[in-house]
């Protein structure tokens, strides 16, 4: 169909409204890759663009030997590999009995679980809860108290709602128990969900700093998020004075911003589609 | 599922748990070879014999590291010294330091050294959380020939009681300055002279303006105070003796006088209009770009700033105002340095607090060679100047993070070895440092080296918040000129007065 002339007007306006919008977010984040393989007298008198001027790859090698850069990436890869498997493993598991309408007290375990996204313990009783488990400065820390996201786990149970009951019903009938059920027949059936949940979880694991700043104090355990925000508020402190603190120059700053952004953005352009579809998969019901 | 399926599956997760729990345990760092690295003193505490007496691992607590604490090349060089393995930590940079120290000390985690920024002591003294260390200081010879007990250094770590709680480590720089640095070329260029008194800075900065329309005369950041200006108006000091009372800058004229040449200066565009929203990399970028004529200097921006400058100006030249003569033609600036830079505290939920003090003496028996290393292998001695020798001297970057105390007799002249590993570094230290010329009268804090009190510490935090803000405003005509006796008179009625007399207080108990 031919559009017409609002039509044209309004899809031009939108597409310059998100590409000024993109060109925001991405702009900024091409001057500090930039920056990252600058020599340092560029970067100090600003005038580094969009490109690198003085190319080297020093910061690059200074970040690798001089900082924790690998450790906090292997720490942080082993969280969110094992949270997000563990995390779907147990939202699935939660959230399944919970879309079943027989389960006896349904609504009031419902209640339960959307109480405790309102409410807290708070600070102080989380610290001390982790410490009687013996989990400061361990890792399962970071992992344990996000193992059950409430919200992904309604979306979970929301989309399994929305399964058709006689696929259940005929398994039933030729003798699955609940759990072959859910292992054979919900699960392959919701990849979809399950790869939605997975990614935001993912991506929460990832980019967890409070939860790593409260728990770890062990270099061997810190986290890239942890290191990053280290690294980058180091310059900033206004009452830094201490005689020998060398700040890491804006290069190496840049450097360990990019590895640590650099897997999310390999990854996410594979996974984006996933983020669309996922917001509204647990939302309609069929 | 099939049975391949499942099993695969169940390796997997084994898989995953076996290394989560690989990087969740908490093995024991290997203890360092234990090669003699001196021929000092033993500690006290040690044995004689060629058996090493089995000693306790120590959990220790230090500020902030970027630097790969678990691998820094310093450890085994600390333990071969002091004969313990020792078990770091660090916590966040920051007030999320600060906050997370707390929540240590309050969840009752239990460490032996407490090594953070003497800030951090006055909080943990304040809950208690301090031992006193008077009886164990007499057992540690060698900390008492670093610190010597008539050193001011204990005056800082001393509780109401009395008692010393902590071990203090003294900064390591001997009375560092800011300066202004200026483009030397440009002066010259436009035939003006260096000037000596706020009237002639002035004058320069208004023939820059002219001749030099382009250029920002001179470029600050928020805190805006440059130490040579206020040499010029004899506000370099945070108190002054006045008939017998301390006397803040609040309430003198003289600041009062400061504060109006400064407006002045922003009102006819001479200074940075930009100022209160630069931080410190904005002002160089603006100095090393060509941009601005004069910025503030802190000695230890020199990495990169003067290459920086030269690559974007091939022809420029920088040197440093002087600090400018009062109308007594009297100069004084105000040390960056000084005081305390950490304080080692010995918690009392220590578990082997004796073993903590006797790792705190070893280190200091060994200092020298910990700190800049073995002379003719790490470091060299020419015309009395400490000088690294590299890469070796590179093995002792990291050191400050761990020393508990500094020999304070020879720290400021071991310390230069440390700023001499870089051209650039050096030159921003030895040329700030140049400027402190014998007619500058050069002073530290007032309170620096006193006990904590935490009453007159909680008033001097809100206050100068609260000053500074309202002098930015001042200046930038935010806020009219008229009204700064409105702000002096609301500074006292929110605790300036109190804090006036607790200052008194607190110096004539000490003087």
């Amino acid at each position: 169909m031919k559009s017409t002339k609002d039509e044209i007007a309004f899809k031009m306006i939108n597409a310059l409204i998100l590409i000024a919008v993109s060109l925001c977010t991405l702009l900024p984040f091409l001057h500090v890759v930039a920056l990252s393989f600058s020599s340092d007298q560029y970067v100090i008198s600003g005038r580094v663009g969009l490109m690198p001027r003085g190319f080297q790859v020093n910061a690059y090698l200074f970040a690798w030997k001089n900082t924790p850069i690998l450790t906090a990436f292997r720490n942080t890869i082993s969280v969110t590999a094992i949270g997000t498997l563990l995390a779907i493993v147990i939202s699935s598991a939660v959230a399944y009995p919970l879309s079943l309408p027989s389960l006896w007290g349904r609504k009031p375990l419902l209640y339960f679980f959307v109480i405790t996204m309102i409410f807290s313990g708070g600070l102080i009783p989380a610290f001390l809860l982790m410490m009687s488990l013996g989990l400061i400065n361990n890792l399962w820390s970071l992992i344990l108290p996000h193992l059950l996201n409430v919200f992904n786990m309604i979306l979970i149970k929301n989309y399994f709602e929305g399964l058709p009951e006689s696929v259940r019903e005929s398994a039933l009938i030729d003798g699955a128990n609940n759990i072959n059920i859910l292992q054979k027949i919900i699960l392959p059936m919701s990849k979809p969900i399950l790869a939605t949940i997975a990614l935001f979880t993912a991506v929460e694991f990832w980019n967890s700093y409070f939860n790593a700043m409260l728990y770890l104090s062990d270099p061997k355990k810190v986290t890239l998020q942890l290191f990053l925000v280290n690294i980058v508020r180091q310059a900033n402190l206004t009452d830094n004075i201490t005689s020998e603190i060398i700040v890491p120059p804006d290069t190496v700053r840049a450097a360990a911003v990019v590895f640590g952004t650099a897997p999310i953005l390999f990854f996410y352009p594979f996974l984006q589609k996933y983020f669309v579809k996922g917001i509204t998969l647990g939302s309609v019901k069929g | 599922m099939r049975t391949h399926q499942r099993i695969l599956l169940l390796a997997a997760v084994l898989l995953s748990f076996s290394l989560l729990a690989g990087c969740t345990q908490t093995t024991t760092p290997t203890s360092a070879p234990s090669t003699a690295t001196t021929t000092t003193k033993p500690a006290s505490t040690t044995t004689q014999t060629t058996q090493p007496v089995a000693k306790p691992e120590l959990k220790y607590l230090g500020r902030d590291a970027t630097f790969d604490l678990s691998n820094s090349p310093i450890i085994p060089v600390i333990e071969a010294a002091t004969g313990y393995v020792v078990n770091y930590e660090s916590l966040p940079t920051g007030a999320d330091g600060e906050m997370k120290l707390m929540m240590l000390i309050a969840s009752g985690t239990s460490y032996d050294i407490i090594n953070v920024p003497a800030t951090y002591f006055d909080r943990l003294l304040a809950v208690n959380a301090a031992r006193p260390l008077d009886d164990m200081i007499d057992n540690a010879p060698y900390l008492k020939e670093a610190v010597p007990p008539e050193s001011q250094s204990w005056v800082r770590v001393t509780g109401e009681d009395g008692k010393k709680y902590a071990v203090p480590q003294l900064h390591p720089v001997d009375r560092a300055v800011s300066t202004i640095a200026y483009r030397k070329d440009l002066l010259t260029a436009i035939g003006a002279e260096v000037p000596n008194t706020p009237d002639e800075f002035k004058q320069v900065l208004k023939q820059v303006q002219e001749m030099l329309p382009d250029m920002i005369p001179f470029t600050t950041n928020k805190g805006f105070a440059a130490p040579p200006i206020e040499s010029g108006f004899d506000v370099y000091k945070d108190w002054v003796i006045v008939s017998g009372q301390l006397v803040p800058n609040q309430k003198r004229t003289e600041y009062k006088a400061y504060i109006a040449y400064m407006r002045a200066l922003y009102q006819e565009k001479l200074i940075d209009q930009e100022f209160p929203a630069n931080d410190n990399a904005t002002r160089l970028r603006k100095f090393t770009s060509g941009n601005a004529f004069m910025t503030l200097f802190n000695n230890s921006e020199g990495p990169g700033f003067y290459s920086a400058l030269a690559s974007a100006v091939p022809d420029s030249e920088v040197d440093y105002i002087p600090f400018l003569k009062d109308s007594q033609g009297n100069r004084g600036a105000m040390a960056t340095s000084g005081g305390l830079e950490k304080a080692c505290v010995i918690p009392k939920l220590a578990e082997h607090p004796d073993d903590a003090m006797a790792w705190i003496d070893a280190f200091m028996a060994n200092f020298k060679d910990i700190y800049i290393g073995p002379e003719g292998i790490d470091h060299k001695v020419e015309n009395g100047k400490y000088l690294p020798i590299m890469p070796a001297f590179s093995v002792h970057d990291t050191v400050w993070w761990f020393m508990p105390a500094v020999i304070e007799a020879d720290v400021f002249d071991w310390w230069q070895a440390r700023v001499r590993k870089s051209a650039e570094v050096e030159r921003g230290y030895m040329d700030t440092f140049a400027m402190r010329t014998p007619d500058v009268n050069v002073v530290t804090s007032f309170f620096i080296m006193y006990p904590p009190n935490a009453e007159f510490i909680k008033l001097r935090t809100a206050l100068s918040q609260y000053w500074s803000d309202e002098m930015v405003k001042v200046v930038t005509g935010a806020v009219p000129f008229e009204k700064y006796e409105e702000i002096v008179a609301k500074w006292e009625a929110d605790g300036g007065s109190r804090y006036i007399e607790l200052a008194n207080e607190m110096w004539k108990a000490n003087s």
